[in-house]
């Protein structure tokens, strides 16, 4: 058991990165990673809303699709839970942690549209995943966006002082930027650890 | 009636991948083969215009305070229809796709087009701007592929041609860059894209700003 | 409070018709899918079989013994004897680079070699993982044994799928284990 935990952990951080190697949540990535503070900002909500997005759909999935075979609905019913997750999160940080809320509060909604969550949620029924793997592979699988998002912020930071030819300018640099950075996370992928 | 505006908005203009800069991730992730990204591309076009045009046939109804769970649920509901019908005929597709078929519905272009067009047009400019854009998003889906098979495997039209292998167009021994069939080759391609795309654009603004110069 | 009513009624009202289509496609689909998959599953059998040799997926049995080779866990889901009565198909279940991989693994309880191996799922890369499905890898894999089915790597006569270590790894320790497994039942 513990086993299978510390492969599903390695695996989702560095060895199969939602971003560098299945490109899941690509759009926030780009959109948010201009400064170190925001990509943190925004690294510590999703990691937040896939741990929980990933146990609370395991339930929804196993407890009232499956087990009325509605199997038909999960997507559907996945990105709802999602959604009303986000807004639940939001809504409880605004009240009680005031200041954890100004720090990601632009964030949070863009979280519904981030297809890493729905992608963590889909892929742990892909694989049939437990409770627990489930909930460790949507929080590991958060932690390894974080890393890639911050990792790639302060890269970005430098590139700005840089000179490259005017076309590429914004949005193609970056993209050739993360392209090096995926680059380097490939040398994980010969790591292999016996499940 | 300004199709023609329309038109040239999704395709070059307002391109959604290389202009609005929406639905990166299935844009590099997919891109491997033609097959995959015309599949892609046409599903997601189908999906898009169906929903343009629910979302604006109950643009009235739909009160404004829950519009985007509303948007949401109609997609999830094509995107699925989509999926069975996948599996249903199409199983290698639906094999080759996997988990990004289910994923259109956080594919920023359908949700994006739903609040910015649908929701304020009529549902003719909504079916066409959704037509349009996909056609749009495909195009570019289309060449991405066509870049990181040909230099990647020195194949054309992986999936589709030749039992599934594609043609071979630099002869069988041919070994490719396979880096750009990888994670690598996506963000390098897309980049490298927008960058050609970008510097088009500008020159055509120029050239237009110069004629008026002229005068 | 009226209005919040309001809003959940119309949420509520959108989700039931949207979820009443979906039951309708999913009625009018699940024929055609599950005619694909048993057809998937017919010719992953017939692949794997020796030539002239009939099988019937439909007897297959289901095990779930959990095997384990060089520390990779392998789960045999199904087997089934063929009408000749020394050929078995098991199907394995491993995890590859990308997600779980099902195998068809056809071997004859006479020698203990194998006569051939098919995917029957996976997600792997395509282009890497997935080229397990190709002749050239999968065709290496026949008349192994137990000694030999493994990448050169580990000892054995496979050679290995170039940017793909992982998934040959785990389709030959999966023909490992399916070996493994026959030459237990007797």
């Amino acid at each position: 058991m513990l086993s299978s935990i510390i492969t599903i952990s390695l695996g989702a951080i560095l060895i199969n990165n939602f971003i560098f190697s299945q490109f899941l949540g690509c759009c926030p990535f780009l959109g948010c990673s201009s400064k170190v503070d925001t990509a943190i900002g925004m690294g510590l909500a999703v990691t937040f809303v896939m741990g929980l997005a990933s146990a609370i759909c395991y339930v929804v999935n196993e407890y009232i699709l499956v087990a009325l075979h509605l199997e038909f609905l999960q997507t559907l019913a996945f990105i709802l839970v999602i959604a009303a997750l986000v807004q639940f999160v939001e809504m409880f940080l605004k009240k009680s942690i005031p200041s954890l809320y100004s720090a990601l509060g632009i964030y949070l909604p863009l979280i519904t549209t981030n297809c890493a969550v729905l992608g963590v949620v889909l892929l742990n029924v892909q694989n049939q995943y437990n409770f627990l793997q489930s909930t460790v592979y949507g929080i590991t699988g958060g932690l390894g966006f974080m890393l890639a998002i911050v990792l790639f912020a302060s890269v970005r930071e430098r590139v700005q002082f840089s000179e490259y030819p005017e076309s590429f300018e914004g949005f193609p640099i970056c993209l050739v930027t993360a392209s090096l950075l995926a680059l380097a996370f490939m040398g994980f992928s010969g790591m292999s650890i016996p499940v | 009636m300004n199709v023609k505006k329309q038109f040239k908005d999704g395709l070059i203009n307002n391109n959604p991948v290389l202009v609005q800069l929406l639905g990166m991730c299935s844009t590099m992730a997919i891109t491997t083969s033609l097959f995959n990204g015309l599949g892609m591309g046409v599903s997601v076009l189908i999906i898009l215009t169906c929903c343009n045009i629910v979302i604006s046939l109950l643009r009235k109804i739909i009160p404004n305070d829950i519009r985007i769970a509303v948007f949401v649920v109609i997609i999830a509901g094509f995107v699925t229809i989509v999926d069975y019908v996948l599996k249903a005929y199409l199983p290698a597709l639906s094999e080759s796709l996997g988990v990004f078929i289910p994923l259109i519905v956080v594919n920023c272009i359908i949700i994006g087009r739903a609040e910015a067009f649908a929701a304020k047009n009529t549902v003719g400019a909504s079916a066409l701007d959704g037509i349009f854009q996909g056609l749009g998003y495909t195009i570019v889906l289309v060449i991405m592929c066509i870049i990181r098979e040909l230099l990647g495997k020195g194949t054309f039209g992986g999936g589709l041609l030749n039992g599934g292998e594609g043609i071979a167009v630099f002869g069988q021994n041919f070994q490719g860059a396979m880096l750009l069939t990888m994670p690598f080759g996506g963000f390098l391609t897309l980049g490298c894209l927008i960058a050609a795309m970008q510097f088009a654009l500008k020159k055509a603004e120029e050239k237009k700003a110069k004629k008026e110069g002229d005068k | 409070m009226k209005k919040i009513l309001k809003l959940t009624l119309i949420l509520f009202l959108v989700s039931a018709v949207v979820a009443g289509v979906l039951g309708g496609v999913y009625i009018i689909t699940k024929d055609p899918i599950d005619a694909n998959n048993a057809k998937v599953t017919k010719e992953a059998y017939a692949a794997v079989m020796p030539d002239g040799v009939e099988i019937d997926p439909l007897k297959a049995v289901d095990s779930g013994e959990v095997k384990t080779v060089n520390g990779a866990s392998i789960t045999i889901v199904k087997y089934t004897l063929a009408e000749d009565g020394v050929t078995y198909v098991v199907e394995a279940e491993t995890t590859g680079s990308q997600g779980k991989i099902l195998t068809a693994i056809g071997v004859d309880s006479a020698t203990g070699t194998c006569t051939g191996i098919a995917i029957v799922s996976s997600s792997e890369t395509s282009g890497l993982g997935a080229e397990a499905s190709k002749p050239y890898f999968k065709d290496q894999l026949q008349g192994t044994d137990a000694s030999s089915c493994f990448i050169t790597k580990e000892g054995g006569t496979v050679e290995a799928i170039s940017g793909a270590t992982i998934t040959s790894k785990a389709v030959t320790r999966s023909v490992n284990a399916a070996i493994e497994f026959v030459a237990n039942l007797g």
